[in-house]
């Protein structure tokens, strides 16, 4: 059976920010939220308003993904047993909360460094904030032409 | 923390097994009717400034409830808070720029609609909510200032949690209330 979109979104949270605390899970799922309740560009026409089309859209997540770069990648949605506080924090920004700080945010990656790139994934995102070890970017003009 | 009574309640606005709205919010008296003393219009003085004029909102052709004088008749007023957003169908549905997604976004209508006065709601958590009410006296990126002329404060809002608003004309505010209050209807509870 598959996985309610409430479901998807807890175990995405525990899967790519579960050990960033609170405030990074919630980061995160608004990111997701944010694509999902996109006014346009890309995440708008893929998404179509749908939790589920965004976490599977390709090339977005690699916790959606069982492969990564051809090899098995272990650490992926259907591995994870989310907890209450996941249940709750996606909850929470299915409901429209939003950090304040990355409340327009679509993009969020690990650096593995200390720095922040000024633009991901390409000129599309400019840096907003760091968040524990994840850089996250609001959308520039161009991403509104994707 | 402000306490809202709704007034919105079924049994008290059904009209012709219809709900009726017009007791709610009278709007502003056409142009001919503000020149009108006092004796004509039973409502005295009340000017037409507002955010702004769109399509006319309701031709109200029947008695107001809770009018003070018989037989005041309502003619085609145009509404004076402007809830249009006045953007095309493109720049709704596929904006290309920043700009364009935001002229068609929550914070674009209410900086239009800045300096009326609102009841705003909240959500808390995921089930709770709870409402301001006051003048909406600014609108930045993440936040709604709230004034309240009463106790002369000023409530700074979350803009993200804030699910629905109200808006009311600061100008109809004194007579939305007297009416409210000649239909013998509850008035709302005084601010805690």
């Amino acid at each position: 059976m598959a996985f309610s979109d409430r479901e998807l979104l807890a175990r995405l949270i525990q899967c790519e920010a579960g050990g960033e605390g609170d405030n990074g899970m919630k980061a995160v799922a608004g990111v997701v939220m944010n694509r999902v309740h996109a006014k346009g560009g890309e995440y708008a026409r893929v998404g179509q308003g749908s939790i589920r089309n965004i976490i599977f859209q390709p090339y977005q997540f690699v916790c959606a993904s069982e492969t990564e770069g051809g090899a098995y990648n272990p650490q992926n949605i259907y591995n994870m047993r989310p907890e209450q506080i996941h249940y709750d924090i996606a909850d929470w920004a299915i409901a429209g909360n939003r950090l304040p700080d990355v409340a327009e945010s679509l993009w969020f990656y690990n650096p593995f460094g200390p720095q922040c790139r000024s633009r991901f994934p390409s000129d599309v995102g400019y840096w907003q904030t760091r968040i524990g070890d994840h850089c996250f970017y609001n959308p520039t003009n161009a991403y509104y032409k994707t | 923390m402000a306490a809202m009574q709704n007034m919105y309640t079924s049994d008290t606005m059904m009209r012709n097994g219809r709900t009726d709205w017009s007791g709610e919010i009278t709007p502003t008296p056409s142009p001919q009717m503000q020149n009108r003393p006092m004796s004509d219009t039973g409502i005295g003085g009340m000017s037409g400034s507002g955010a702004g004029q769109g399509n006319g909102m309701m031709n109200m052709t029947r008695p107001m409830p809770g009018m003070g004088m018989q037989g005041m008749w309502m003619q085609e007023m145009p509404p004076v808070l402007d809830m249009h957003h006045g953007q095309g169908g493109d720049i709704i549905e596929s904006p290309t720029d920043l700009r364009e997604a935001y002229l068609g976004s929550l914070k674009a209508m209410l900086v239009q609609n800045k300096g009326n006065y609102v009841v705003a709601t909240f959500l808390i958590g995921t089930q709770g909510t709870t409402s301001w009410e006051g003048v909406l006296y600014e609108v930045g990126n993440d936040f709604v200032t709230i004034y309240q002329p009463g106790r002369d404060r000023y409530i700074v809002c979350d803009i993200y949690s804030l699910k629905y608003i109200e808006f009311y004309d600061t100008q109809r505010r004194e007579l939305c209330d007297r009416l409210i209050m000649e239909s013998g209807r509850p008035m709302p509870l005084p601010m805690r």
